[in-house]
């Protein structure tokens, strides 16, 4: 069983059950092979719909995309009803049904879309991130497995409200560099931008700092040399780019990312370090010690490509 | 086999011969010339497989016989003799003898047996040709032609034959040539065939000495006869795309352009233009191109302006330089016109006056410009 339809699923069918199985519980199941070249043609019809809304998408599977809205809009109230008028086109133009997540950061949407299904709906606007984290088991939080379930279980950890109550320390050393992540995840920080397709499309590098920084020059320095070498990797991979962005992240963990948008394609230090340090000066609350402090380039132009005759 | 020659008649003739002996080979004998010494007169015949050169030799003729010699040191000691008479013997075992007034010069060939045959060419179809015709032909078209062996169709020249013209096109998927002859009917032969650019770029160096070629069609070769030489080559078996459907018709933006004037300005501007896309913009607003090329990697720029008139909304399309001035190169008129649609599709190329009894349209692919 590779898929089953919403109504199938009633009756506790679900992939990867074999045939059998999906047949003793439901006699009455209609089994249809399947039709990868519709899906492919379906799944780009909806991508091409997507990317109307937002040039920013990362399509992770061939019915799932993500989108980056920021540049869009500029209220929330704006997202929603973009997002509404996306659902109500896929279904109008091919009678497809879809689920959408609208949060703050990747985690959080993809969370929100799993939430109802088919055909949902689920906002979670800013600032109640960890009130909507909270109630939900642990396994509801892509990226911790059934493995990672039991080995929390064990230290009495169901939900994600138990698993914020662990220090990064503890995590750290039950799950590695994981732990880490599961330490931010509880908490609805996850600084991953979307990007598009699966081969790399951002160049970033950051640095964390083994004493926490709090002057301004330093940073800057910092930010500097960050740059740089953001630019002389992407002109190693012949890459330019229009979207800078900045991370910092302070003592408490508390992490932010922003971007903005160049006038032009560039791989230029300075054009970087220029972008990067405007981006800083608006993010950084000028005094507090920071602990990591990075620095992205996305959205590369297409390559110039010479264009065929259709022979 | 015993033959005399003189240097100059053997220069001329391996030079010719020389152009199908392929570059690198896994078959050693086609290094070789053959020679066929008969009562009729003495041939020599070079091939690569895909292409056949005879051409006879004038030369004395003292023993019959036929072997295959190394061309190149054969060419190489004719090319350091001075004009002097040359006695080529080979002997049973193909030891090859060439004795001169300066001295006497051994080495070993073949047997002519191991050479291989020329193709069998069956139900062939005659014709001829004016060898201004194919010149033309072979200018307008030959420098389109693909070098793309993984589609072979592409690799060579259709020519349509038929009862009212010639259709000759070329094509590598981002340029496309169709030059059509009204001057030039045949009924001996209807329908299409490919011919490798090899070939035809060979078959030029024989056109200056003769008015007419004539031409043998077979299923899979064709022969070209221009004067006592002969040329065979493998036709390509391979359909040509259908040209016709990529040829716009509602290019309405139309520029023209003194042919000179665009193609020096194009020519300096790529110089500072990236070498590997060699990419030049063409901003074309009212009566005026802007040039530009932009090399962020050498921070090199350059730009200018021409002249010309253009009716239409502003444009702005990019194009590979060298493609560019191909194409401009080889519409061999005072002006040209352009018709371009939109910056992402092929734009149209030909004389604003027509030669007579000839029809030529160049087609170019831009570059998609990102910003």
């Amino acid at each position: 069983m590779a898929a089953a339809s919403y109504p199938a699923r009633k009756f506790g069918i679900h992939s990867a059950m074999s045939m059998y199985q999906a047949e003793k519980r439901c006699p009455e199941l209609i089994i249809k092979p399947p039709r990868f070249k519709a899906y492919k043609t379906y799944s780009r019809i909806v991508m091409g719909i997507l990317r109307n809304v937002s040039p920013v998408i990362q399509q992770v599977s061939v019915d799932e995309a993500y989108l980056d809205l920021t540049q869009q809009i500029d209220h929330w109230s704006i997202a929603e009803s973009k997002l509404r008028a996306v659902q109500r086109k896929i279904s109008r133009d091919i009678g497809l049904s879809a689920s959408i997540g609208l949060g703050t950061n990747k985690m959080i949407a993809k969370i929100a879309s799993d939430m109802e299904k088919p055909n949902g709906f689920t906002v979670i606007p800013p600032g109640t991130e960890k009130r909507f984290l909270e109630p939900l088991l642990v396994s509801k939080i892509p990226g911790i497995g059934p493995k990672t379930v039991n080995k929390l279980a064990g230290i009495k950890v169901t939900t994600v409200k138990d698993l914020a109550q662990i220090s990064e320390i503890e995590l750290a050393e039950k799950f590695g560099k994981w732990g880490r992540d599961m330490y931010r995840w509880a908490r609805g920080i996850d600084d991953r931008i979307v990007h598009e397709g699966h081969e790399a499309k951002s160049i970033s590098t950051e640095r964390t700092f083994s004493i926490d920084i709090s002057e301004y020059a330093e940073l800057t320095t910092i930010l500097q040399r960050l740059s740089g070498q953001v630019s002389r990797q992407l002109q190693k991979e012949g890459f330019r780019g229009r979207t800078v962005s900045v991370k910092v992240r302070y003592a408490d963990f508390e992490t932010y990312t922003r971007q903005v948008s160049l006038n032009k394609y560039t791989d230029l230090e300075n054009d970087i370090y220029q972008a990067a340090i405007e981006l800083f000066d608006k993010s950084w609350i000028a005094g507090s010690p920071l602990r990591l402090l990075g620095v992205g380039v996305s959205n590369f132009a297409t390559p110039e490509q010479q264009l065929s005759l259709d022979i | 086999m015993k033959i005399s020659t003189s240097k100059t008649e053997l220069q001329s003739a391996l030079q010719k011969l020389s152009k199908a002996t392929p570059v690198r080979s896994t078959l050693p004998i086609l290094n070789s010339v053959l020679f066929v010494a008969e009562n009729e007169g003495v041939l020599l015949r070079t091939t690569d497989l895909e292409i056949t050169i005879i051409v006879p030799l004038e030369a004395s003729l003292e023993d019959t016989g036929s072997a295959a010699v190394p061309l190149h040191t054969l060419l190489e000691i004719t090319n350091e003799l001075p004009e002097t008479r040359i006695t080529i013997s080979i002997d049973a075992q193909n030891r090859v003898e060439l004795s001169t007034e300066m001295g006497v010069y051994d080495l070993m060939g073949k047997p002519a047996d191991e050479f291989p045959a020329i193709p069998d060419v069956d139900k062939q179809k005659t014709l001829s040709m004016a060898t201004n015709v194919m010149r033309d032909i072979i200018d307008n078209t030959s420098f389109a032609v693909s070098k793309d062996e993984l589609k072979p169709a592409l690799t060579g020249v259709l020519f349509q034959f038929n009862e009212q013209n010639l259709t000759s096109v070329a094509t590598d998927g981002h340029r496309l040539v169709r030059y059509i002859r009204t001057d030039y009917q045949t009924d001996a032969f209807s329908g299409d065939i490919v011919v490798p650019r090899k070939f035809l770029g060979l078959l030029g160096n024989f056109l200056s000495e003769e008015d007419n070629i004539d031409i043998s069609l077979g299923d899979k070769h064709l022969i070209a006869r221009i004067g006592k030489n002969t040329i065979i080559t493998r036709l390509i078996d391979e359909r040509f795309p259908d040209y016709d459907t990529v040829i716009p018709r509602d290019n309405e933006k139309r520029l023209t352009v003194e042919r000179e004037t665009i193609l020096g300005a194009v020519r300096r501007v790529s110089i500072f233009s990236n070498k590997s896309t060699h990419q030049v913009a063409l901003r074309i607003i009212d009566e005026k191109v802007t040039i530009t090329t932009e090399d962020p990697e050498k921070a090199s720029r350059a730009q200018e302006n021409v002249s010309a008139s253009y009716s239409g909304d502003d444009l702005v399309i990019g194009y590979n330089a060298n493609y560019l001035k191909d194409i401009l190169a080889h519409i061999k008129v005072e002006k040209i016109i352009i018709d371009l649609k939109t910056p992402i599709s092929a734009g149209l190329f030909y004389p604003e006056e027509q030669a007579n009894n000839s029809d030529l349209t160049m087609l170019l692919m831009p570059i998609r410009l990102n910003d």
